[in-house]
Protein backbone atom coordinates (compact mmCIF):
# COMPACT_ATOMS: atom_id res chain seq x y z
CA UNK A 1 0.00 0.00 0.00
CA UNK A 2 2.66 2.34 1.26
CA UNK A 3 4.34 1.85 -2.13
CA UNK A 4 1.37 3.33 -4.26
CA UNK A 5 2.00 6.54 -2.11
CA UNK A 6 5.33 7.24 -3.19
CA UNK A 7 4.24 8.63 -6.43
CA UNK A 8 2.02 11.00 -4.86
CA UNK A 9 4.65 11.50 -2.31
CA UNK A 10 7.00 12.57 -5.11
CA UNK A 11 4.67 14.61 -6.69
CA UNK A 12 4.05 16.81 -3.81
CA UNK A 13 7.52 16.95 -3.02
CA UNK A 14 8.70 18.37 -6.25
CA UNK A 15 5.64 20.73 -6.56
CA UNK A 16 4.16 18.88 -9.04
CA UNK A 17 0.71 19.50 -6.60
CA UNK A 18 0.22 23.20 -5.65
CA UNK A 19 0.37 24.06 -1.82
CA UNK A 20 -2.05 25.45 -0.38
CA UNK A 21 0.49 27.95 0.52
CA UNK A 22 -0.98 30.75 3.39
CA UNK A 23 0.71 34.30 3.50
CA UNK A 24 3.99 34.32 4.26
CA UNK A 25 4.68 30.50 3.15
CA UNK A 26 7.18 30.10 0.58
CA UNK A 27 5.14 28.31 -2.88
CA UNK A 28 6.20 25.09 -4.40
CA UNK A 29 8.49 27.43 -6.59
CA UNK A 30 10.77 28.64 -4.35
CA UNK A 31 14.21 27.71 -4.53
CA UNK A 32 14.94 25.67 -1.89
CA UNK A 33 11.95 24.75 -0.55
CA UNK A 34 10.32 21.30 -0.18
CA UNK A 35 6.52 21.20 1.07
CA UNK A 36 6.95 18.71 3.36
CA UNK A 37 3.74 18.79 4.78
CA UNK A 38 2.69 16.67 1.69
CA UNK A 39 5.51 14.17 2.52
CA UNK A 40 2.88 12.08 4.65
CA UNK A 41 -0.48 13.07 3.40
CA UNK A 42 -3.19 10.33 4.04
CA UNK A 43 -0.45 8.74 6.07
CA UNK A 44 0.66 9.75 8.61
CA UNK A 45 1.34 13.06 10.72
CA UNK A 46 4.35 14.25 12.13
CA UNK A 47 4.35 14.01 16.28
CA UNK A 48 7.11 17.02 15.97
CA UNK A 49 6.10 20.04 13.85
CA UNK A 50 8.26 23.18 13.83
CA UNK A 51 7.53 25.82 11.07
CA UNK A 52 9.47 29.20 12.06
CA UNK A 53 9.00 31.19 9.33
CA UNK A 54 9.60 35.14 8.18
CA UNK A 55 7.92 37.23 10.58
CA UNK A 56 8.82 34.36 12.92
CA UNK A 57 12.37 34.55 12.91
CA UNK A 58 12.84 38.40 12.81
CA UNK A 59 11.20 38.40 16.00
CA UNK A 60 13.75 35.61 17.39
CA UNK A 61 16.39 37.56 15.85
CA UNK A 62 15.72 40.60 18.02
CA UNK A 63 15.10 38.98 21.15
CA UNK A 64 18.06 37.31 21.51
CA UNK A 65 17.57 37.11 25.46
CA UNK A 66 14.67 34.81 24.91
CA UNK A 67 17.24 32.05 23.19
CA UNK A 68 18.76 30.31 26.20
CA UNK A 69 22.83 30.32 24.53
CA UNK A 70 25.70 31.31 25.65
CA UNK A 71 27.11 34.43 23.86
CA UNK A 72 29.34 32.44 21.07
CA UNK A 73 26.27 30.17 20.22
CA UNK A 74 24.03 33.22 20.30
CA UNK A 75 26.23 35.22 17.54
CA UNK A 76 26.40 32.00 15.48
CA UNK A 77 22.18 31.56 15.83
CA UNK A 78 21.88 35.20 14.98
CA UNK A 79 23.94 35.02 12.00
CA UNK A 80 22.18 32.35 11.03
CA UNK A 81 18.73 33.68 11.74
CA UNK A 82 20.23 37.08 9.39
CA UNK A 83 20.14 34.92 6.48
CA UNK A 84 17.25 32.02 6.63
CA UNK A 85 13.72 33.14 5.57
CA UNK A 86 12.12 29.17 6.73
CA UNK A 87 13.00 26.37 8.93
CA UNK A 88 10.97 23.61 8.78
CA UNK A 89 11.25 20.19 10.75
CA UNK A 90 9.03 17.39 10.69
CA UNK A 91 9.43 13.93 12.75
CA UNK A 92 7.80 10.87 12.35
CA UNK A 93 7.95 7.96 14.61
CA UNK A 94 6.95 4.68 12.37
CA UNK A 95 7.64 1.23 13.06
CA UNK A 96 10.50 -0.85 12.86
CA UNK A 97 9.26 -2.69 9.71
CA UNK A 98 8.65 0.06 7.82
CA UNK A 99 12.66 1.31 7.93
CA UNK A 100 12.68 -0.22 4.35
CA UNK A 101 9.79 1.74 3.06
CA UNK A 102 11.48 4.80 4.37
CA UNK A 103 14.82 4.30 3.30
CA UNK A 104 12.83 3.52 -0.51
CA UNK A 105 11.06 6.80 0.06
CA UNK A 106 14.71 8.95 1.24
CA UNK A 107 16.22 7.04 -2.22
CA UNK A 108 13.25 7.81 -4.54
CA UNK A 109 13.02 11.38 -3.03
CA UNK A 110 16.86 12.30 -3.31
CA UNK A 111 16.88 11.13 -6.80
CA UNK A 112 13.70 13.38 -7.76
CA UNK A 113 15.77 15.94 -6.15
CA UNK A 114 19.16 15.73 -8.00
CA UNK A 115 17.11 15.84 -11.14
CA UNK A 116 15.93 19.09 -9.91
CA UNK A 117 19.49 20.80 -9.74
CA UNK A 118 19.99 19.44 -5.60
CA UNK A 119 23.35 18.21 -5.46
CA UNK A 120 22.82 15.37 -2.53
CA UNK A 121 26.39 16.06 -0.61
CA UNK A 122 26.15 13.60 2.33
CA UNK A 123 24.46 9.90 2.03
CA UNK A 124 25.01 7.61 5.22
CA UNK A 125 23.76 3.90 4.73
CA UNK A 126 24.32 2.06 8.61
CA UNK A 127 22.16 -0.79 9.43
CA UNK A 128 20.94 -0.67 12.60
CA UNK A 129 22.06 3.14 12.99
CA UNK A 130 21.16 6.29 10.91
CA UNK A 131 20.52 6.88 7.74
CA UNK A 132 21.06 10.43 5.86
CA UNK A 133 20.90 12.23 3.15
CA UNK A 134 21.49 15.81 3.24
CA UNK A 135 21.28 18.17 -0.43
CA UNK A 136 21.63 21.30 -1.13
CA UNK A 137 20.36 23.74 -3.23
CA UNK A 138 22.98 26.34 -4.94
CA UNK A 139 21.56 29.56 -6.08
CA UNK A 140 21.63 30.42 -9.60
CA UNK A 141 25.09 32.15 -9.28
CA UNK A 142 26.15 29.51 -7.70
CA UNK A 143 27.86 31.46 -4.60
CA UNK A 144 25.19 30.62 -2.03
CA UNK A 145 22.62 28.30 -1.17
CA UNK A 146 18.48 28.69 -1.42
CA UNK A 147 17.90 25.23 0.34
CA UNK A 148 19.25 22.71 2.84
CA UNK A 149 17.46 19.36 3.15
CA UNK A 150 17.92 16.94 5.38
CA UNK A 151 16.18 13.54 5.59
CA UNK A 152 17.12 10.58 8.08
CA UNK A 153 16.28 7.34 9.37
CA UNK A 154 17.18 7.00 13.12
CA UNK A 155 16.60 3.55 15.30
CA UNK A 156 14.72 4.80 18.47
CA UNK A 157 14.66 2.54 21.48
CA UNK A 158 11.69 -0.58 21.36
CA UNK A 159 10.37 -1.24 17.83
CA UNK A 160 10.50 2.51 16.49
CA UNK A 161 11.85 4.84 13.90
CA UNK A 162 12.30 7.86 13.45
CA UNK A 163 12.19 9.77 10.10
CA UNK A 164 13.62 13.04 10.09
CA UNK A 165 13.08 15.84 7.91
CA UNK A 166 14.37 19.32 7.84
CA UNK A 167 14.17 21.74 5.31
CA UNK A 168 16.12 25.31 5.57
CA UNK A 169 15.25 28.28 2.97
CA UNK A 170 16.97 31.21 2.41
CA UNK A 171 19.73 32.78 0.94
CA UNK A 172 23.38 31.51 3.11
CA UNK A 173 26.44 31.48 2.09
CA UNK A 174 28.17 27.82 1.94
CA UNK A 175 30.28 28.61 4.77
CA UNK A 176 27.19 28.28 6.98
CA UNK A 177 28.13 24.76 6.92
CA UNK A 178 31.25 25.93 8.59
CA UNK A 179 28.89 27.73 11.25
CA UNK A 180 27.86 24.35 11.45
CA UNK A 181 30.78 22.53 12.48
CA UNK A 182 32.23 25.61 14.59
CA UNK A 183 29.32 24.68 16.95
CA UNK A 184 30.49 21.36 16.31
CA UNK A 185 33.92 21.98 17.30
CA UNK A 186 35.13 20.66 13.94
CA UNK A 187 38.47 21.83 13.34
CA UNK A 188 38.63 21.16 9.86
CA UNK A 189 36.18 23.64 8.89
CA UNK A 190 37.75 26.90 11.08
CA UNK A 191 40.05 27.53 7.94
CA UNK A 192 37.09 28.00 5.37
CA UNK A 193 36.77 31.71 4.37
CA UNK A 194 33.65 33.57 4.09
CA UNK A 195 33.86 35.36 0.60
CA UNK B 1 -35.78 126.48 79.18
CA UNK B 2 -34.19 129.23 80.64
CA UNK B 3 -34.47 132.49 78.82
CA UNK B 4 -31.65 134.82 79.87
CA UNK B 5 -32.16 138.99 80.35
CA UNK B 6 -30.63 139.38 76.88
CA UNK B 7 -34.15 137.48 76.01
CA UNK B 8 -32.45 134.65 74.22
CA UNK B 9 -33.12 130.63 75.35
CA UNK B 10 -30.83 128.09 75.75
CA UNK B 11 -32.38 126.36 72.56
CA UNK B 12 -31.39 129.25 70.38
CA UNK B 13 -28.20 129.55 71.57
CA UNK B 14 -27.25 125.95 71.31
CA UNK B 15 -28.90 126.25 67.56
CA UNK B 16 -26.57 129.32 66.96
CA UNK B 17 -23.67 127.71 69.03
CA UNK B 18 -21.51 126.25 65.77
CA UNK B 19 -21.86 129.25 63.55
CA UNK B 20 -20.97 131.79 66.32
CA UNK B 21 -18.10 130.05 67.33
CA UNK B 22 -17.20 129.88 63.38
CA UNK B 23 -17.07 133.77 63.65
CA UNK B 24 -20.23 133.44 61.07
CA UNK B 25 -21.68 136.46 63.23
CA UNK B 26 -20.89 138.69 66.02
CA UNK B 27 -23.78 138.28 68.36
CA UNK B 28 -23.54 139.99 71.23
CA UNK B 29 -26.64 138.28 72.79
CA UNK B 30 -24.94 135.49 72.37
CA UNK B 31 -22.05 136.40 74.36
CA UNK B 32 -24.41 137.70 77.34
CA UNK B 33 -26.41 134.30 77.25
CA UNK B 34 -23.28 132.42 77.55
CA UNK B 35 -22.22 134.92 80.63
CA UNK B 36 -25.47 134.35 82.02
CA UNK B 37 -26.10 130.78 81.59
CA UNK B 38 -23.96 127.98 83.15
CA UNK B 39 -25.41 125.16 81.24
CA UNK B 40 -24.91 127.11 77.85
CA UNK B 41 -21.37 127.87 78.86
CA UNK B 42 -21.15 124.18 79.82
CA UNK B 43 -21.94 123.20 76.44
CA UNK B 44 -20.03 126.01 74.12
CA UNK B 45 -16.79 124.45 76.41
CA UNK B 46 -17.87 120.86 75.13
CA UNK B 47 -17.79 122.13 71.32
CA UNK B 48 -15.01 123.90 71.65
CA UNK B 49 -12.88 120.55 72.84
CA UNK B 50 -14.68 118.34 70.13
CA UNK B 51 -13.63 121.10 67.74
CA UNK B 52 -10.18 121.38 68.50
CA UNK B 53 -9.89 117.02 68.63
CA UNK B 54 -11.38 117.28 65.48
CA UNK B 55 -8.90 119.84 63.91
CA UNK B 56 -6.16 117.78 65.48
CA UNK B 57 -7.01 114.46 63.56
CA UNK B 58 -5.79 114.16 60.39
CA UNK B 59 -7.82 115.05 57.36
CA UNK B 60 -10.42 112.45 56.37
CA UNK B 61 -10.93 111.73 52.84
CA UNK B 62 -14.47 110.20 51.48
CA UNK B 63 -15.02 106.91 49.33
CA UNK B 64 -14.88 108.59 45.87
CA UNK B 65 -18.26 108.40 45.07
CA UNK B 66 -19.09 107.02 41.43
CA UNK B 67 -22.16 107.08 39.36
CA UNK B 68 -22.73 103.76 37.23
CA UNK B 69 -22.75 104.32 33.62
CA UNK B 70 -25.97 103.07 32.04
CA UNK B 71 -24.15 100.22 30.73
CA UNK B 72 -23.67 99.17 34.63
CA UNK B 73 -27.31 99.93 35.35
CA UNK B 74 -28.57 96.46 34.20
CA UNK B 75 -31.14 94.30 35.85
CA UNK B 76 -30.12 92.00 37.98
CA UNK B 77 -28.20 88.84 36.82
CA UNK B 78 -29.24 84.93 36.98
CA UNK B 79 -27.58 82.54 39.34
CA UNK B 80 -26.73 80.65 36.26
CA UNK B 81 -25.17 83.49 34.77
CA UNK B 82 -23.13 84.76 37.44
CA UNK B 83 -21.50 80.96 37.82
CA UNK B 84 -20.94 81.37 34.17
CA UNK B 85 -18.95 84.58 35.10
CA UNK B 86 -17.53 83.56 37.54
CA UNK B 87 -16.10 80.49 35.88
CA UNK B 88 -15.01 82.33 32.79
CA UNK B 89 -12.84 84.45 35.27
CA UNK B 90 -8.88 83.27 33.73
CA UNK B 91 -7.47 82.86 37.48
CA UNK B 92 -10.75 80.25 37.89
CA UNK B 93 -10.73 79.03 34.56
CA UNK B 94 -6.75 77.84 33.52
CA UNK B 95 -6.24 76.30 37.03
CA UNK B 96 -9.68 74.68 36.51
CA UNK B 97 -8.57 73.03 33.25
CA UNK B 98 -5.27 71.82 34.18
CA UNK B 99 -6.72 70.21 36.66
CA UNK B 100 -9.32 68.50 34.51
CA UNK B 101 -6.57 67.78 32.17
CA UNK B 102 -4.35 66.19 34.93
CA UNK B 103 -7.17 64.17 35.80
CA UNK B 104 -7.74 62.80 32.31
CA UNK B 105 -4.03 62.17 31.80
CA UNK B 106 -4.08 60.29 35.12
CA UNK B 107 -6.47 58.32 34.40
CA UNK B 108 -5.23 57.49 30.82
CA UNK B 109 -1.88 56.49 32.04
CA UNK B 110 -3.66 53.87 34.24
CA UNK B 111 -5.33 51.89 32.10
CA UNK B 112 -3.71 49.03 30.70
CA UNK B 113 -2.55 49.23 27.08
CA UNK B 114 -0.28 47.02 24.80
CA UNK B 115 2.92 48.42 24.09
CA UNK B 116 5.77 47.68 23.19
CA UNK B 117 7.58 47.22 26.86
CA UNK B 118 4.52 45.35 27.99
CA UNK B 119 6.02 42.56 29.23
CA UNK B 120 3.24 40.18 27.94
CA UNK B 121 3.12 41.43 24.51
CA UNK B 122 6.01 42.45 21.78
CA UNK B 123 5.24 44.53 19.16
CA UNK B 124 7.82 43.84 15.85
CA UNK B 125 7.10 45.35 12.77
CA UNK B 126 3.07 45.68 13.84
CA UNK B 127 2.62 42.41 15.02
CA UNK B 128 1.91 41.53 17.91
CA UNK B 129 3.47 38.32 19.90
CA UNK B 130 2.22 37.00 23.01
CA UNK B 131 4.67 35.42 25.48
CA UNK B 132 3.55 32.16 24.88
CA UNK B 133 4.14 32.93 21.49
CA UNK B 134 7.82 33.99 21.70
CA UNK B 135 8.43 31.22 24.11
CA UNK B 136 7.39 28.28 21.81
CA UNK B 137 8.95 30.22 19.08
CA UNK B 138 12.04 30.10 21.07
CA UNK B 139 11.20 26.64 21.87
CA UNK B 140 11.19 25.42 18.72
CA UNK B 141 14.62 27.20 17.41
CA UNK B 142 16.62 25.31 19.86
CA UNK B 143 14.86 21.87 18.86
CA UNK B 144 15.93 22.76 15.30
CA UNK B 145 18.90 23.68 15.30
CA UNK B 146 19.74 20.43 18.01
CA UNK B 147 18.19 18.20 14.51
CA UNK B 148 20.41 20.86 12.61
CA UNK B 149 23.65 20.26 14.89
CA UNK B 150 23.16 16.75 14.68
CA UNK B 151 22.81 16.26 11.29
CA UNK B 152 25.26 19.25 10.45
CA UNK B 153 28.25 17.00 11.95
CA UNK B 154 27.85 14.63 8.49
CA UNK B 155 28.88 17.12 6.21
CA UNK B 156 31.87 18.35 8.66
CA UNK B 157 33.01 14.15 8.63
CA UNK B 158 32.16 14.02 5.02
CA UNK B 159 34.57 17.18 4.36
CA UNK B 160 37.04 16.00 6.94
CA UNK B 161 37.63 12.89 5.42
CA UNK B 162 37.86 14.35 2.12
CA UNK B 163 40.71 16.62 3.52
CA UNK B 164 42.39 13.85 5.09
CA UNK B 165 41.60 11.93 1.99
CA UNK B 166 43.61 14.40 0.14
CA UNK B 167 46.60 14.82 2.34
CA UNK B 168 47.23 10.82 3.18
CA UNK B 169 47.94 7.86 0.56
CA UNK B 170 45.63 5.72 -0.05
CA UNK B 171 44.63 3.52 2.44
CA UNK B 172 43.84 -0.37 1.66
CA UNK B 173 40.39 -1.26 0.54
CA UNK B 174 39.83 -2.69 3.64
CA UNK B 175 40.77 0.20 5.94
CA UNK B 176 38.64 2.45 3.09
CA UNK B 177 35.83 -0.02 3.76
CA UNK B 178 35.92 1.48 7.86
CA UNK B 179 36.38 5.38 6.37
CA UNK B 180 33.60 7.46 8.07
CA UNK B 181 30.35 7.85 5.20
CA UNK B 182 30.94 9.23 2.01
CA UNK B 183 28.38 10.86 -0.43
Amino acid sequence: MKKYLFPFVLHAVLGLYAPTASAGEPSAGTPGYLPLDKLFVGNQQPTVEITLDGPVLKMLLQLPAQLDQDDEDLQNVSDMLRVVDHIYVRIYKVDADQQADMLSLIDDTSQTLEGQDWQRIVRVREEDDSNVDIHVKLSDDGESLNGLAIMAVEDKPGDELEFVVVNIVGNFNPAYLANIGNRMDIDYLDGVEVP
Amino acid sequence: MTKTPDNIFCGAFLDRLDAWLAGEFDGDHMQAHHDSCESCRREMRLAREIGAIATALPELRGPDIRVPTAQELRPAQSVLARLRGTWLQPLVLVPAFALVLAAVLVVQLREPRATAIDPDIVIIDGVEYTREEIQKAAADLELALRYIDKYGNYPAQVISAELEESHLPLPEPQARSEAPPTI
